[in-house]
C-alpha cells in the first residue's frame, strides 16, 4: 500500500511540478521523473488502484483523489471526494475548495479536477476547475486525465498563484497536508517536499506572508504548519504567532466587552421594569389561568398548569417589554419574539456563551427546547425561577427533556466603549 | 398449514417481544419510590417517559397506567412541578374518567390531588401548546 501512495503521490507530483514550477527546469523534472520511476508499482498495487478507490496507506487519515484531499471509509478505501461526508468533513474543510455540488461536471464519467493544483478555465463548464472525462472512476486514469487537461493552462495556473493569494494559501495548504500524510505513510517524501517548496517559494515572494493570512484555516494541526514552514521557509511559523496575537486581542476585547456588558446587565436586573416583571411573576404563582386566561381558583406556587409562556407573557407585559400580547404558541418559539422586542439573547453573545440558567443574571429570560412546546422561566431576585409555578432550580436541573437555547436579557443594541472583537 | 404455523409462531413471538417490553418499562416505573436528588428525578422523567409511551402505542395495561401514575405521585414529593406529566396529558386527555378512577382508587388523597391537579391542567393544553389563550 505504501508503494500505491507513493505511486499516487508521484503522479500528483508530476502533475503539480508541471503546473506550478515557477521557473521549470528540466533537469529537477527529469530527476523527479527519475524518483517515480524507481517507486513503480507491482501489477497487485496495480490492481488494487484499478478499483478507484484504494489508493493511500491504510495508516493514514486522508487520501487523494484526483488531486482532492478526500477521508477513508472504514475498510481503509478512499472514497471520492464528492461524497457528501468527506465534502462536510470539518477535516477536509481545511481544504477548500471541496469537491460540493457545484463542483459536479454533470454527468456520469466526467469528474473534476482539483482547481488549486490544476487550475481552472476563464469561462464555461471548466470555470471551476477542469472536467475530465474517464471510462472509471480509477485515480491513476484520473490524475493523468488531469495533467493532461492542465497542461495547456499552467502558465496561466502559475500566473493566478502569483496573483491570488487565496489560491497560493490553499495551494500550500493541500500540498502541506499531502506531504504529512506522504510521511505518515512511511516515505522520506524528500523528492516531493523539495519540488513543492522550489514551486512555491518564488509564487510567495510575490506576496508579504500576511496577506495569506486570512485564507489559512486556523484549525489546521500543529503538523500542517511544521510542514507548511518546510514548504515555505516561516509561514506556518508566522501564521502561528498571528493566531497567538489574534486570540490574545480577541480575549482582551471579548474581556473589555464583557466589562461593559456586565453593567448593561447589571442595570437591566435592577431595572423598574424587571421590578414589575417579578411582582406580576410572584402575584401569579399561586393563581390558576384556564386557558383562555381567565382566573379559575388558586394553586400552590411550587405546582405547574403547563402554561409557562402564558404567565411569562404577562410579566413580560406588566413589566413594559411588549405593548400587546405576543402571539406565540410555543415557548420553545418565543426567542425570535423577545429578538423584535430588543432582547439580546447572551447564549450567542461572546464572552457569554457558556452561560447556563444556574448562572444567569437575574431577570433573564430563559427559553428552552425539548418536549412538544419547550418551556420558558424567569431568573428570580432571589435565584429561584418562575413561570406559571417557582422553583428552586431551573428546570434543565430536573429533567434532561429541556435544554436551555436562550437566556435572554434587554440590554442596549449599542454600548459606549464597545469594540469589536476579532474573529478566531 | 405452513402458512398457519408461521403465523402461530410469528404471533408467539411478538407476543413475547411486547410482554417482555412492557414488563421491563413497568420495573423501572414501579421502581419510582423515594427520589433523593436530581439525578433520581431526571432517571424518574425518563423511565415515566418511556412508559407513557409504551401505552401509546395501544398497549394500554391498566397495572401500568396505574404503576404510572404511583410513579409520578412519587415524583411530586419530590418535583411539586411535576413537569414531565406534559408526557402523560395527551394519553390522560383520552382516557381521562378511567384513569381519575385509578388515582382516587390507588393514590392517597394528597396525591391524588396532585396528580390530578396537574393532569386536568396540562391535557387542556394538549396541541394548542404552553400559552394555549393563542389561537392557532
Amino acid at each position: 500500500m505504501k508503494l500505491v501512495l507513493t505511486f499516487v503521490l508521484s503522479l500528483f507530483l508530476a502533475g503539480a511540478y508541471a503546473e506550478v514550477d515557477i521557473e521549470p527546469s528540466v533537469d529537477v523534472h527529469d530527476a523527479l521523473m527519475d524518483a517515480m520511476q524507481s517507486r513503480s508499482l507491482t501489477p497487485q498495487e496495480v490492481s488494487d488502484t484499478s478499483n478507484g478507490v484504494n489508493q493511500e496507506a491504510d495508516d493514514t487519515d486522508t487520501c487523494l483523489w484526483g488531486g482532492w484531499i478526500s477521508t477513508k471509509d472504514d475498510d481503509g478505501k478512499c472514497l471520492p471526494p464528492f461524497a457528501a461526508s468527506v465534502f462536510n468533513d470539518p477535516y477536509i474543510a481545511n481544504f477548500s475548495p471541496t469537491y460540493s455540488a457545484r463542483m459536479r461536471c454533470g454527468a456520469r464519467t466526467l469528474y473534476r479536477c482539483n482547481p488549486v493544483l490544476f487550475g481552472k478555465a476563464d469561462s464555461g463548464r471548466d470555470a471551476n476547475g477542469y472536467c475530465v472525462d474517464i471510462p472509471e472512476p480509477d485515480s491513476a486514469l484520473l490524475m493523468t486525465a488531469c495533467r493532461q487537461a492542465a497542461e495547456a493552462g499552467s502558465e496561466k495556473h502559475l500566473k493566478s498563484l502569483q496573483e491570488d493569494p487565496e489560491l497560493l494559501a490553499q495551494y500550500i495548504t493541500q500540498s502541506a497536508e499531502i506531504a504529512v500524510q506522504c510521511r505518515q505513510g512511511g516515505q522520506t517524501c524528500t523528492d516531493f517536499i523539495e519540488a513543492i517548496s522550489k514551486g512555491v517559494k518564488p509564487a510567495l515572494s510575490c506576496h508579504e506572508n500576511s496577506a495569506l493570512f486570512p485564507y489559512i484555516n486556523s484549525t489546521l494541526s500543529s503538523s500542517n504548519l511544521s510542514m507548511i514552514d518546510q514548504l515555505t521557509g516561516s509561514l506556518g511559523s508566522e501564521y502561528n504567532s498571528y493566531l497567538s496575537s489574534l486570540l490574545q486581542n480577541r480575549n482582551a476585547a471579548i474581556t473589555h466587552n464583557r466589562q461593559l456588558m456586565d453593567q448593561a446587565i447589571a442595570q437591566y436586573s435592577n431595572s423598574d421594569q424587571v421590578r414589575r416583571m417579578y411582582t406580576r411573576l410572584e402575584q401569579n404563582f399561586t393563581v390558576h389561568y384556564n386557558r383562555s386566561r381567565r382566573r379559575v381558583g388558586s394553586k400552590t406556587r411550587g405546582r405547574s398548569v403547563g402554561r409557562c409562556l402564558m404567565y411569562t407573557k404577562m410579566g413580560l407585559l406588566s413589566a413594559g417589554f411588549f405593548r400587546s400580547y405576543p402571539g406565540v404558541g410555543a415557548a420553545k418559539n418565543f426567542g425570535p419574539e423577545l429578538d423584535r422586542a430588543g432582547f439580546t439573547n447572551l447564549m450567542e453573545t461572546p464572552g457569554f456563551e457558556d452561560m447556563t440558567p444556574e448562572t444567569a443574571p437575574e431577570g433573564a429570560v430563559v427559553v428552552y427546547t425539548g418536549g412538544d412546546y419547550g418551556h420558558i422561566e424567569v431568573k428570580m431576585s432571589d435565584g429561584s425561577f418562575g413561570s406559571d409555578f417557582n422553583s428552586s432550580t431551573p428546570i434543565s436541573a430536573r429533567t434532561r427533556a429541556r435544554t436551555p437555547i436562550g437566556i435572554y436579557v434587554k440590554i442596549p443594541d449599542t454600548i459606549e466603549g464597545m469594540v469589536e472583537v476579532p474573529n478566531e | 398449514m405452513n402458512k398457519i404455523i408461521i403465523a402461530v409462531l410469528f404471533s408467539t413471538f411478538s407476543l413475547t417481544s411486547f410482554a417482555m417490553a412492557q414488563t421491563s418499562v413497568l420495573q423501572k416505573v414501579e421502581s419510582i419510590t423515594e427520589i433523593k436528588n436530581n439525578e433520581e428525578l431526571k432517571d424518574a422523567y425518563e423511565a415515566l417517559s418511556s412508559a407513557v409511551k409504551e401505552l401509546e402505542k395501544k398497549n394500554e395495561t391498566e397495572k401500568l397506567e396505574v404503576a404510572i401514575l404511583k410513579g409520578y405521585a412519587a415524583v411530586s414529593k419530590k418535583d411539586e412541578s411535576l413537569i414531565g406529566l406534559e408526557d402523560f396529558a395527551p394519553y390522560f386527555k383520552k382516557h381521562k374518567a378511567k384513569l381519575t378512577t385509578l388515582a382516587k382508587k390507588h393514590l392517597t388523597k394528597d396525591e391524588a390531588e396532585a396528580v390530578l391537579f396537574g393532569l386536568n391542567a396540562m391535557s387542556e393544553n394538549v396541541g394548542l401548546g404552553n400559552d394555549p389563550s393563542v389561537k392557532k
